[in-house]
């Protein structure tokens, strides 16, 4: 057993703060994420105006927090790097064409055989998870 | 099923060669022995849980998005 989480999903994790399924299916299944969502969330913590940022609320605190970072992730988030996966995107077969975010996702999905579990609905990846038979859940973050 | 597509041999075969390159490359985990707990401190779980619930992580990730259409979810 194995899922793929998006960029809300992997927060609520590395906060300790998911809701009752993600944190009942983390006990007994692998975790994967995306390049691209993984780049979405390091990438919002090193914006934002005013005190938004999340750098910056984190270079408030004493230098050993700032060192405790999202850039720096647990080995229990799983990732296939790109040489062994753009193959695979290059090559679905879905109805519509997925943009990469999309296609990333679906291609980590079929090589670690996962479900993709995911915060927010949206039509590419829900219909490109039918075409490719890959189970596809949606959980509000 | 009908409303599927067939995997056609050319991406069965790529999802073959990713699968053996992943694990000879030690990126497939097995499954845990243990419950997934975070590597994070207290205190910085909280300023994360802190930015998430304020709506900062949102505003930022919109920011992120707009400039890349590529990382849209839809």
């Amino acid at each position: 057993m194995a899922i793929v989480v998006d960029d809300h999903l992997l927060l609520d994790l590395l906060t300790d703060d998911p809701d009752e399924w993600l944190r009942a299916e983390t006990d007994h299944s692998a975790v994967y994420t995306t390049a691209a969502w993984y780049y979405r969330l390091a990438n919002a913590s090193h914006r934002g105006s005013g005190g938004g940022a999340l750098s910056r609320k984190l270079a408030l605190r004493p230098e050993g927090f700032q060192r405790e970072r999202i850039d720096n992730l647990s080995n229990r988030i799983g990732f296939v790097g790109p040489r062994l996966l753009v193959p695979v995107m290059a090559s679905l077969p879905t109805r519509r064409r997925p943009n990469v975010l999309a296609a990333e996702a679906l291609a980590v999905a079929l090589v670690t055989g996962s479900s993709l579990v995911v915060s927010t609905d949206g039509a590419l990846l829900r219909e490109g998870a039918r075409d490719l038979d890959i189970d596809y859940r949606v959980l509000a973050s | 099923m009908a409303n599927r597509l067939r995997m056609s041999p050319e991406l069965s075969e790529a999802v073959e060669r990713a699968r053996k390159g992943a694990r000879e490359a030690g990126e497939l985990l097995d499954p845990p022995t243990e419950p997934f707990r975070s590597h994070l401190s207290p205190e910085v779980q909280a300023v994360l849980r802190e930015w998430r619930d304020s709506g900062d992580f949102d505003r930022a990730l919109a920011e992120v998005i707009a400039d890349d259409p590529d990382l849209a979810t839809e």
